[in-house]
Order: C-alpha cells, then structure tokens, then sequence
C-alpha cells in the first residue's frame, strides 16, 4: 500500500486539536503524579486489593467467554441470515452500550433479583443471583457483550459475504463456510471485539453496585475497591487506579487505535 | 458432467428465461448491462430462488437446492480467493468440503494447478499473485470441486488486456467437453470458447443460435453491435411478389427505403418483417449524393469517430432534411419519422475522413451496394 498524500490543515487547527489532547491527558498524568510511589508495591499487593484483583480477573474473564458465546452468534445471524427487523434488533444489542450502568443494574435486578421477572421463579427452584459473584459475571456480561457483537457484526458486514458465496458454490455447507472461511476472515474484528468486552467487564462498575453490591471475596471487585478505599485510604486508591490505567493501556496498544477507530467500518 | 435445463421467472428481476444446454456444450450469455445475464447465473448457482419453474442439472431438480448442494460452481470477475489460505488449501477446499482426507485433496489441488500452470505457487498466499495468476488458480480452484456445469460471470473484465489472451487459451482447454455457461461482453470471448449464444435482453431470451449464425445474421441490436454491424429494421416493401433467397429486396425502414438481397432460406411476402445488416467497411461516404444505381444513399449526420484497425469508424445517425436528388435510391425521400434514430456506421480510411473533413455534426451522405446488405427474416 502506498502512503496517502498527507492532508494539509489549516495552522490553527493544532490549537484546540492541543488543547483536547492535553484534556485527555492532564488526568492521567495527575494519577501518575499523585501516586505514592514508595509505598506503591505494598498498596497494590494488599489482602484487600489482591482479592479484588483476583476476583475482577476471574468475573471479566468468565464474562467474556460468556459474550463469545452468545455474542458471535449473535453477530453472525444479525450480519448474515438478517431476520425481520434486523436494525431494531441491532439498535436493542446497542442499548446497553449508551445506558447508565446504574440503570443496567437496576433492570437487571428486576429481572434476576429475589422479587424479578425470572428471579422469583428461580427463587423458587432455590437459585440466588443477586448480589453473588454470578451476579457480578452478569452485570459485566450486559454491558461487555455489545461491545463484541458491534465489533464483529462489522466486520461480518465489510465484505466476507462474497467469498462465502463462492465457499458455498464450492459444495461448502453452511457450518463449513462458518469455521473455515468467515471466522477466519473476521479474526481480527473478533480478536479486537474479545479485548475490547474484557476492558469494558474489567472496569465495570456500576451496574455491578446496583446488582451484585460490594461484598469483599465475593462482589467487590477491583472497582469497587477502588471506590471503597478512596474513602478510607486515598493513597490506595490511586495506586488500584494506576493498575487499572495500566490494563487499559495494554488494551488500546495491543488491540491497537486502529481497529477500535473503526477503521474497517 | 451433465445438461441443464431451466424454464423460470424471477418477478422481482423481471425475469423469463427458458434455456437448454446439452452435456459438454459451452454457451455464451450476451446481452446490454441489466439484461438479467447474472441473475441468470445467479438462478442455477441457487445464490437466488425462481419465483416459479424449475432448474434441472444432470435431471435432478435442484431448483429448491441450496448453492452447496447443486454442484454447480462459479468463476466470477474477480479470482475472491479466500486470502487466509494457500494457493494449494484453496484448491484442496473442495475436495476437503466434499470429504476427502488431506492428502488426497492436496494430490488433486496439486493435479488442477499443473492443469492452470500453476503449480509451482501452491505454497503462496493468494495476495502474492498477480491478477492473471490468482485467475488461473481461482479456474484450478472451481475444476477441483469436479462441478457439473461450470459458470463464468466475465471472467477475463477484471484482467490486464495483455494476460486475457493467456487465460482465454487456459480457459478453452479446461472447458473441452463440459457444461457451462460463459457471460462475456467480448466477441472473442465467444468466437474462442463457445459454440452457442444465448442473448437476453430485458429478461427474455431475444436470441439463441449458434455463434456463427449470430455473428452472420444478428437479429438484435446487441448482437449486431458485437459482430461490428448496423442492423436495420423494416418490412418487405410491396413490389414483385414473394422474395427468395438472392433476390433483390426493398424493405421500408425508418430511414426509408433500404435495397438489399434476400439471404434467407425461407421466402418472404410484401410486409413481412425482416432485418438488413449493414457493413460499415462496404459503406462509402460521399459529399454529395452520387448518381447510379441500384445504391442506397443515406443523408447523415456525424456524430463522431474512432479508430478501428487502421481505418476510422465514422458514426451518424441518419437525417430527414436534406433535398431529393435523383438517381438510386434516396432515404430522405419517404423516410417516416424516426430516421433520426437510427445509427448507422462506416468505416473509411484516415485520409478519405481528412479530405471529407469529418467533423461532429457534418452532414454527409452513407452510400452502400444493394448487394451488400444482406436482408433476412425478423421477428
């Protein structure tokens, strides 16, 4: 591929286009300013944020192989088999991605909570979610899981329809052309699609305040953490905060600013 | 291999198309862009369902198949091979679609790339090829899942001028003794690969004849523009009776009176529709209109040129104004309306085109033998 000719802008431009940045930036660097680097170690490996972290880990992790599997599928048949209002239904998978994490919460409470729309049945098949790490795993699961099927559906949608044609007249069944040519074709929207569900369970907070609460081992995870301890000791606070930054930062540079600006949209 | 068989209509496509093609024939689908020629291919792959009728390959009906199932495959414009595979992996992805075990579909994908010239690529990656290779394979790719009839959508449109030629002579071998259907805008397309045309037009078959027949006596206008004739439309003036074959002929067209010879096996009476094809090379042009007879003299219009094997093709399209000279056979005399319409063609050598200064909007006057335009039935 050759380089594009770069695009003049106009001089002025760079002043605001600066001042954004800096927006962005300032906070980070206050955080790395702020933070009691002599004592750093110690803040972030104590009982109380090991366990957060642990559990954070295990609850984003299960979170995201929950998105993959109903996620990818979901992607799939919206992109390809199309069902009757098919951009209604592309709209509702999108919801979750603009809604306060508290309202999230709170719906999902409604529904998986002791008095909710399914929980009252499972109450009384002696099933408890609300407020257990399940709860947790499903409040992360809400929110991440769009981010995955937006991701994929994408990349399902620009242009993979043509060589599944040709797999297809090729005497390829439909699973075949699945496993052997779409999924391989869109890897990298998949690959940027899991990382992307696993930043967003990994952060999640406020739906899981709502739905699962903040019981330490079991709810209260590295966000939570964070919330609770900025209260009590500030200087852990930051130090959890920074660890945070960190795995986000992994995740924009691996998953790299390209494909997360859409750039096969 | 096997023959098809197809009777369908496709409303949303405007589509009515009934076609046979026997074992081991190679037919060639022309016709104008929007004609139906993909949704027609489009129809026997199964990537598109018949509103009603059915499709038959080899006698089994697979008009409700889906594409998988049919053994029909298809070589597009563009090679689409699948980029995360080998050359080799996308010539063994059929035969491993089909249950072969892995070696013995590499062993064939090996065979069909010796067949295209390609198998010295079988370890490289669809994006290293150039257009013309990554053709060859796509063809080994489409031999290699052993199709009952083979469908090609322009297969050479998306390639450098310069490889066609190549791939034209890959093309024809592989396609000695099997079912399939070529869709081309190319005349050598059809004169190299297939031994019959079908022409669609509007979503009906307007022609289906032998390419030698086509190219000889078109009876459209699509196909007379691909053998590089004028094909006018008209019927049997009234005169000495019934025409045969070599008489001489009067057909009343919209640019009037168009003397010719009859060329048809069948005779015909005074107002039978029938069609005069024109050969831009036996057409002259002339200032004024000349004397003798029996001749047809057009007034025309220029609308422009272009260069055609060492001669140029001077297009016109025919004129209603200018006055009745006498001598021959004068088109504005009774030409009825429409004579603007039509478009006619001739070809002149770079000299006669400077000292006639040919210019857009010229008028001149297209001169052509009688016994140069072939006349025959129409439709």
């Amino acid at each position: 591929m050759s380089r594009e000719p770069r695009y003049a802008v106009p001089g002025w431009l760079w002043i605001p286009a600066a001042a954004g940045l800096l927006f962005l930036a300032l906070p980070l660097a206050a955080m790395v300013v702020g933070t009691d680097w002599r004592h750093f170690g110690a803040l972030v490996t104590s009982p109380s944020a090991r366990i957060a972290l642990w559990l954070s880990l295990r609850t984003a992790a299960a979170a995201t192989v929950l998105s993959l599997v109903f996620g990818t599928p979901l992607a799939v048949v919206l992109a390809r088999a199309r069902p009757r209002g098919h951009r209604q239904l592309r709209a509702l998978v999108m919801l979750p991605l603009v809604l306060p994490p508290v309202v999230g919460g709170l719906a999902l409470l409604l529904t998986y909570g002791r008095t909710g729309l399914l929980g009252r049945w499972l109450e009384v098949a002696g099933v408890h979610i609300a407020f257990t790490t399940t709860a947790v795993v499903l409040a992360q699961t809400f929110v991440a899981m769009p981010f995955l099927v937006i991701s994929l559906e994408g990349a399902l949608r620009s242009g993979t329809g043509a060589y599944e044609r040709v797999a297809a007249t090729l005497g390829a069944p439909p699973g075949l052309v699945l496993r052997r040519i779409t999924l391989p074709l869109v890897a990298p929207g998949l690959v940027s699609g899991t990382v992307l569900a696993f930043a967003r369970a990994l952060g999640e907070f406020g739906a899981t305040l709502t739905f699962a609460g903040s019981l330490q081992g079991t709810t209260r995870t590295l966000p939570l953490e964070v919330y609770l301890q900025r209260e009590v000791d500030p200087a852990a606070a930051v130090a959890l905060s920074l660890v945070l930054v960190a795995v986000g930062a992994l995740v924009v540079l691996t998953v790299g600013s390209r494909t997360l600006g859409g750039d096969h949209g | 291999m096997a023959d098809v068989r197809l009777d369908v209509t496709l409303a949303s496509r405007h589509l009515a198309v009934g076609l046979e093609v026997p074992d081991g024939e190679v037919v060639a689908v022309l016709g104008p862009n929007g004609a139906g020629k993909s949704t027609l291919l489009g129809l026997l792959a199964g990537t598109l369902t018949p509103t009603s009728g059915r499709v038959l390959v080899g006698g089994r009906d697979v008009t409700r198949l889906p594409p998988h199932r049919r053994r029909v495959a298809l070589l597009a414009q563009q090679p689409l091979l699948f980029p995360h595979l080998s050359v080799l992996e996308n010539v063994a992805f059929a035969p491993r679609a089909a249950g072969l075990g892995r070696a013995a579909a590499r062993a064939l994908a090996r065979e069909r790339l010796e067949v295209v010239g390609m198998a010295g690529f079988a370890d490289r990656r669809p994006g290293q090829l150039s257009g013309g290779q990554a053709q060859r394979v796509a063809i080994a790719r489409a031999l290699a899942a052993d199709p009952q009839v083979l469908l090609l959508d322009e297969p050479f449109a998306a390639l450098d001028v310069a490889v066609a030629p190549q791939l034209r002579g890959v093309l024809r071998e592989v396609l000695e003794g099997r079912t399939a259907l070529i869709v081309t805008h190319d005349l050598v397309d059809v004169v190299t690969l297939a031994g019959r045309t079908v022409v669609l037009d509007g979503g009906r078959v307007v022609e289906d004849r032998s390419v030698r027949a086509l190219v000889e006596s078109p009876r459209s206008r699509f196909a007379a523009d691909l053998a590089g004739r004028v094909l006018l439309a008209g019927t049997v003036a009234a005169g000495k009776g019934m025409v045969r074959r070599g008489d001489g002929v009067v057909l009343q067209t919209a640019l009037g009176p168009v003397a010719g010879l009859w060329q048809d096996d069948t005779a015909a009476g005074p107002g039978a529709r029938a069609l005069a094809l024109v050969d831009p090379a036996a057409v002259s042009l002339h200032r004024e209109a000349p004397d003798g007879s029996p001749r047809n003299c057009w007034p025309v219009e220029v609308e422009g040129m272009e260069p055609r094997g060492g001669q140029l093709r001077v297009v016109a399209r025919g004129v209603t104004s200018a006055g009745p000279p006498d001598g021959g056979i004068r088109g504005a005399v009774d030409a009825q309306e429409g004579g603007q319409d039509v478009r006619l063609a001739a070809d002149i050598t770079p000299a006669a085109a400077a000292e006639l200064a040919v210019a857009p909007g010229r008028r001149l006057w297209f001169v052509v033998k009688a016994q140069q335009v072939r006349v025959y039935r129409g439709h």
